[in-house]
């Protein structure tokens, strides 16, 4: 069990404000307006902020963060850069992932010269070639076309499968929230409005009501 | 974040200890003889030095390692003990380093101050003369400081070092007392005469190509002069010509003296005094140097420099220093 | 000018018994000065902008205010503490190669550290989360943004060769530009200019200026190469 009672401002500007728990295991999707306090629930769970209240939650913790950062390597090795050499189950599944979104093509090519979707991808391939307890993503494919963005949920699937982690998973995306999610979170104004799975059928907030409205 | 901090600043003094311990190793000492002269820049422009060197070298078996600055640094330069022997023109400066105990007489000399050559300066301006200076120098029973009379009466461009160098303590010995300048400090110039007298702070090769520039007089020691006129790429100073020279009042005298090993030196950090012989000087190889320089060998040589480049000797041997 | 450029020729060849030791002397300096400088303020600029910590700002600007050093202050500064009369005058540093090396360091770190601060900061932003994300070892984030950063830095190391090779005001002093000794390309010209050898004293900063642009030619080439090798599928 995760658990999480947490106070975070931003100057005068109440950023979190939540108290809640997540089972182990599950997949969450986070959706919500800019500025209700996704994010900055990922950064608490990361411990990439200081905040007020405690977070019961295992360290282990991949993150990839909003805007994925490629480094001057070729795409290949980017994906490859945390897996050991020797490791070659790792290395051949690290392949698997690559040929499966379509980067095969650009094993090659250096990483930080790639359209935004490719490199998101290179992106999201190295953060799911780390095992972890929770992973953290911050919309993580918010860049790529529609069929890429279908294959990467399989992976965060298959990832959640191999390695039994709690998923936390922002996106703008209510179609892949709910695809992906075995709960679904809305934000607004840095609390949790609304959680369940079937939040998007039956909105019982009017804030959410006039979110889905407006997608 | 504090950690941040501190790995900044352990970084930092081990790299500045590494830094310190590779310079001093890589300095190792030479086990060669050395003498340290620190002498004015003129000097060492004048070219005389590195015409004298291989000689010194063959003759006395010693390397030396000329450091040069202005008469001012260059005489510092030996109170903060980096140097074994000075080679200056300055004679007031001169008689305050001795006063203070910095030099000593060496055995079969007169004085601390070894006056061994002298040159003259020369007062150069335009061709077109227009302070009429030419026609003061042919009246008979005018002197130079006539001449100086002349450039302030017609209010002509003058070019001043103002750098308290050697050069410009000359120089404002000339001035007659009616124009104001007391002393080398640029800041006491009377305002009434900033329209003429340009003091530019600078050395002297800039100063000549300012009074080129300018059609202005200047005073200069005559080497550099001819240097600048029998330039590689030709005459750099057409418009400029000696108009005085070899007048006792431009008298430019050259001394070595020796730095006394046992001198008051003090901490150059506290002013507080050092103990005695704590500071390194090597009178021996000052007194090399002081010997070779006065004696036989070093007088021919330094009486035929410059007869081949410039038509005449740049500088003249005196005596009368010896006990 | 056609003289000034015979005289460079003549120097290049070798025609002239001094610009041998002249030449040495100033690349010895030049690259051991710029080489320690680059590695002290490469790594205080790359921590700074690596981290977040209270009183940066004031940090910032205490290495900005150092980035002005007058030379020629620092110059005396270092002349007073390491005459034979100074606390350091023991280690026999006056007039020598070693001084005017240190004298350069104290000149270009803080030069080194602000320019990588300042040109580092937009990568290490960008990177920074990324890193973080990935649960590396500080260590290892270091290296890695090191490596990110790595065409910013061959800047700033030319640029701290550049400062090394061309001043003149602080090696003057702590030097004495000693023939054989401490004389270096800049020393040299600036005698020269005073003793009104101008062809000469071109003729070396053309030397000067093609050394300089050698070493950029060469770093240019380098980084070419690197990119054009990774551009190949």
């Amino acid at each position: 069990m995760i658990e999480c009672k947490v106070k975070k401002l931003y100057g005068d500007k109440l950023a979190l404000d939540v108290d809640c728990s997540f089972e182990e295991g599950k997949i969450y999707a986070i959706i919500g307006n800019n500025g209700s306090g996704k994010s900055t629930l990922l950064n608490v769970l990361a411990k990439q902020v200081r905040y007020d209240g405690t977070v019961n939650a295992p360290k282990d913790v991949v993150y990839m963060t909003q805007s994925a950062y490629n480094f001057d390597f070729s795409v290949r090795r980017n994906v490859l850069l945390f897996t050991p050499k020797k490791d070659a189950q790792r290395v051949k599944e690290a392949e698997r992932m690559m040929q499966a979104i379509g980067l095969d093509a650009l094993a090659k090519k250096k990483a930080n010269r790639l359209s935004g979707g490719e490199g998101q991808k290179t992106a999201l391939v190295r953060t799911l070639t780390q095992d972890a307890k929770i992973l953290l993503l911050d919309e993580p494919t918010s860049s790529m076309d529609i069929s890429s963005s279908k294959i990467a949920e399989e992976l965060i699937k298959e990832y959640r499968a191999r390695t039994n982690c709690t998923v936390f998973i922002v996106t703008h995306s209510v179609l892949q929230a709910e695809t992906i999610a075995d709960e679904i979170l809305f934000f607004d104004g840095g609390k949790i409005l609304e959680r369940g799975k079937d939040i998007i059928k039956t909105p019982s907030t009017p804030e959410l009501q006039l979110f889905l409205a407006t997608r | 974040m504090k950690k941040g901090f501190k790995l900044i600043a352990l970084v930092c003094i081990f790299a500045l200890l590494f830094t310190c311990l590779t310079l001093v190793a890589c300095n190792k000492k030479t086990p060669e003889k050395i003498v340290r002269i620190s002498t004015t820049t003129s000097v060492n422009d004048s070219g005389l030095m590195e015409y004298l060197r291989p000689y010194f070298e063959a003759d006395t078996g010693y390397k030396w390692e000329i450091s040069s600055a202005g008469t001012g640094a260059a005489i510092a330069a030996a109170t903060y003990g980096n140097a074994d022997v000075i080679l200056v023109h300055s004679k007031k400066s001169e008689e305050e380093f001795v006063a203070g105990g910095f030099s000593y007489v060496v055995d079969g000399y007169a004085a601390e101050r070894v006056s061994f050559m002298h040159n003259f300066f020369v007062l150069v301006g335009p061709s077109t003369d227009p302070a009429r200076v030419k026609a003061v120098k042919n009246q008979s029973g005018t002197t130079v400081k006539d001449g100086f009379a002349a450039i302030a009466e017609h209010e002509s461009t003058f070019i001043s070092r103002g750098d308290k160098s050697g050069t410009h303590n000359k120089e404002i010995t000339l001035w007659p007392e009616s124009v104001g300048i007391v002393d080398n400090n640029v800041a006491n110039i009377p305002e009434g005469i900033k329209g003429w007298y340009k003091s530019l702070g600078a050395g002297m090769g800039a100063c000549l190509l300012a009074a080129q520039q300018q059609n202005g007089y200047v005073l200069t020691d005559k080497a550099t002069f001819l240097s600048y006129k029998n330039a590689s790429d030709g005459d750099r100073l057409p418009a400029l010509e000696i108009l005085w020279e070899e007048d006792s009042a431009m008298k430019n005298t050259y001394s070595i003296l020796c730095v006394n090993k046992d001198a008051p030196f003090v901490s150059s950090v506290t002013g507080e005094a050092l103990p005695a012989g704590s500071v390194k000087i090597d009178p021996e190889a000052a007194e090399v140097f002081l010997k070779w320089m006065t004696g036989e060998h070093a007088s021919q040589l330094i009486a035929v420099y410059g007869v081949e480049q410039y038509g005449g000797s740049l500088f003249t041997l005196d005596s009368g220093y010896r006990a | 000018m056609g003289s000034v450029f015979e005289k460079a020729g003549q120097l290049i060849l070798g025609k002239d018994p001094l610009i041998g030791s002249i030449l040495g002397t100033t690349m010895y300096m030049a690259v051991l000065s710029s080489l320690i400088a680059f590695l002290l303020g490469a790594i205080i600029g790359m921590l700074i902008a690596n981290h977040n910590f209270k009183g940066k700002t004031v940090v910032k600007i205490i290495l900005r205010t150092l980035m002005g050093l007058p030379p020629v202050v620092v110059g005396i500064v270092l002349y007073i503490l390491f005459s034979n009369t100074g606390p350091f005058g023991a280690l026999g540093l006056i007039y020598s190669v070693p001084l005017m090396i240190i004298a350069q360091v104290v000149l270009i770190t803080p030069i080194a550290a602000g320019m990588t601060e300042s040109s580092v900061a937009s990568v290490v932003e960008l990177c920074k989360p990324t890193l973080k994300g990935l649960g590396l070892s500080p260590l290892k984030r270091f290296g890695l943004t090191i490596f990110e950063c790595k065409y910013q830095l061959v800047s700033v190391y030319l640029f701290a060769f550049a400062r090394a090779i061309s001043e003149v005001g602080a090696v003057q002093i702590v030097g004495g530009n000693i023939l054989y000794k401490t004389r270096v390309m800049t020393t040299a010209i600036a005698l020269n200019y005073n003793t009104g050898d101008f062809a000469y004293a071109v003729a070396l900063g053309i030397i000067l200026l093609a050394i300089a642009l050698a070493m950029n030619l060469t770093a240019g080439i380098l980084q070419l190469v690197a990119r054009r090798r990774h551009d190949r599928v």
